[in-house]
This record gives C-alpha cells, sequence and structure tokens, in this order.
C-alpha cells in the first residue's frame, strides 16, 4: 500500500515570504529614517581640587602659567598673555612658547609635563576660542607611519573663576 | 508551420534570496551605526573643534552631562534649566551618588558647551557644580580631522 501524505522528495514546499518581506522593509525603512552620522566627540580632562579636600597634597615645584585670554566685542580672540609678559596673536603662536617652555618631555606615550596652567578667560569670549587655547597648550598630534599619537604638553590645567559680565 | 504556443496558466517565480540577503544586510548596517548615546546629544550644542578630542578608550563613569548652548540656557537630560535650576538638580545626584557610596570627586561631570556660547557663562555653570562639591569635568569638543 502507497503511503499517504508523505511527499516525494523533489517536491516544493511554498513558503510565503510575504509577511516577512513586508516587516524586514518596515525595520529598514525605520532604520534608514533614525540614522543619524554622529562625529567622534572626545573631552578634555579638568580637575579643580577644592581646598578642603582631605589627604596630603602634593606640591608643585613649577610656577603656575597663567595665560590670559582678551576678546574683542564680538568674543573673538583679540590676544593671549602668558603671565602677563608675553603676548600673542595666534594659539600657534601660543603653541610654540609651550613647547619651548615645557619641552617634549612627555613624548606620544608620556604622560605629560608638570607644568600646570590657568586659563583667565574674558567673560564674552566664544567658547571655541578658550577650547582652542586648552587644544594649543595641552598637547599636538603626530603622525607616526599613519597612527596618529598625542604628545602631551601641559595636562594640568585649571580655570581663573569667572569674572563678572561686561556692563555688570 | 505550427508553433508552440506557450501555456498561460504557467505561472513566473522571481527569486528573492538576493534581495532578501541585501536588505538584511542594510538592516543590520543600520542596527550597528544606530547611536545608542542620544541622551548624550543635543540640538542647541554645536560643539567646537579640537584635534586631541579623542573618544575616550572606556565608558566614563559616574557622569553628569549638562549643555550649554550658545545663548547660555542650560539643557539636563533634554530639559531646558536656568543657572538657578542646576543647583538643586546636582544636589539630588549627589545624593544618589551617596546612596550607591560614590563620592562626588569620583563623578565626572561633562559640559558640552556650543562653540558660541560665552566662556564665563560656562565657568558660572562649573562654579555651580564646584560649590555642590564636583570637581572633575570634561569639557566636550568634536574630533577634528587633519
Amino acid at each position: 500500500m502507497k503511503a499517504r501524505g508523505v511527499p516525494k522528495s523533489d517536491d516544493k514546499i511554498p513558503l510565503d515570504m510575504t509577511s516577512m518581506i513586508d516587516i524586514v522593509f518596515q525595520l529598514l525603512a525605520f532604520f534608514i529614517l533614525t540614522f543619524k552620522v554622529v562625529s567622534l566627540e572626545g573631552d578634555f580632562d579638568i580637575r579643580m581640587p577644592q581646598a578642603s579636600s582631605d589627604g596630603p597634597s602634593i606640591p608643585n615645584p613649577t610656577v603656575p602659567m597663567e595665560i590670559r585670554l582678551v576678546a574683542d566685542g564680538n568674543g573673538n580672540l583679540a590676544d593671549i598673555r602668558v603671565n602677563d609678559e608675553r603676548s600673542f596673536t595666534s594659539f600657534d603662536e601660543l603653541h610654540r612658547h609651550v613647547i619651548a617652555t615645557v619641552g617634549n618631555e612627555g613624548g606620544p606615550t608620556g604622560e605629560g609635563s608638570s607644568q600646570e596652567a590657568t586659563i583667565d578667560a574674558a567673560y564674552n569670549l566664544k567658547w571655541s576660542e578658550t577650547i582652542g587655547a586648552i587644544t594649543a597648550i595641552s598637547g599636538y598630534v603626530v603622525d607616526d607611519s599613519g597612527k596618529k599619537e598625542v604628545v602631551k604638553l601641559i595636562q594640568n590645567v585649571k580655570f581663573k573663576p569667572p569674572t563678572a559680565p561686561p556692563g555688570d | 508551420m505550427a508553433r508552440a504556443k506557450k501555456n498561460h496558466s504557467m505561472t513566473s517565480e522571481v527569486d528573492m534570496t538576493p534581495m532578501i540577503d541585501m536588505t538584511f544586510q542594510l538592516i543590520a548596517f543600520f542596527m550597528f551605526m544606530l547611536n545608542m548615546k542620544e541622551a548624550e546629544q543635543n540640538e542647541h550644542v554645536q560643539l567646537p573643534d579640537s584635534v586631541l578630542a579623542k573618544p575616550p578608550d572606556a565608558p566614563i563613569e559616574n557622569p553628569i552631562t549638562m549643555h550649554v548652548s550658545a545663548t547660555g540656557d542650560i539643557y539636563i537630560g533634554g530639559a531646558k534649566t536656568s543657572l538657578a535650576g542646576v543647583g538643586p538638580y546636582l544636589n539630588a545626584e549627589a545624593n544618589s551618588f551617596q546612596a550607591m557610596d560614590v563620592p562626588l570627586n569620583e563623578v565626572n561631570v561633562i559640559i558640552r558647551g556650543h562653540k558660541d556660547a560665552k566662556t564665563g557663562m560656562v565657568q558660572n555653570l562649573m562654579k555651580v557644580c564646584l560649590d555642590q562639591g564636583y570637581e572633575n569635568f570634561l569639557l566636550r569638543a568634536r574630533e577634528e580631522m587633519k
């Protein structure tokens, strides 16, 4: 007697793909519509420990470098003064001064100089200019056979207390 | 001469396999590229560029993210607040961290300032944080490709 209900080996079982394709296209549409290109972001580490912190503080033998950022009426950078002695007009000049002062002792793998820097920025100075100053004193990027390495300079950066806004 | 006629009842089958393969690959791509850190973004903030701004190697521990817009408005978790409103928020966060035995000097305050924001406004925000006992700040910038 012939077995009933047993399909032949060359029989194809048709699968209805319609619903799966519908869902897959809906998922695809969702991801495409919510896709947003996000640029990479990084952080500058600023530590401002309180004077009343517990534990002994390690005295820093170096004299802090005070960097004063002067702004014009539009909030753009007008002048950079270091320790009220030197005056620079660009971050490149400040960067070269920092390298000449602290040297490259940190190196690509080092922890940077023990030099401390205090930024005294004008109230209305644009934040991008302040970040530019921190970039100029914190280090620079070298291209080591295709791999980018950061040479650290001054890592101990602090801010002076904010000044009152102009007109107050 | 008689020619063979096509059978009109025959259905043509389209091979859907390559299309489904491609579609699944597209879905996988968009899923992997999906930004899960949406909470750290804010439409009012356009970060300044810096060549030294590299993404951190490890996740930042105990973060508090605050945004400063170009007009000086402060956004915390998408909600707009004023400088006066930051203090109570930080106080509540401090209580939460203390409940978890996390000292405030291990909390990282991430400040995402708009590139055109006034430095004094960002400093005022930092001062409020300092007054509440927070002392570690991460000033965020966008990686500048040279």
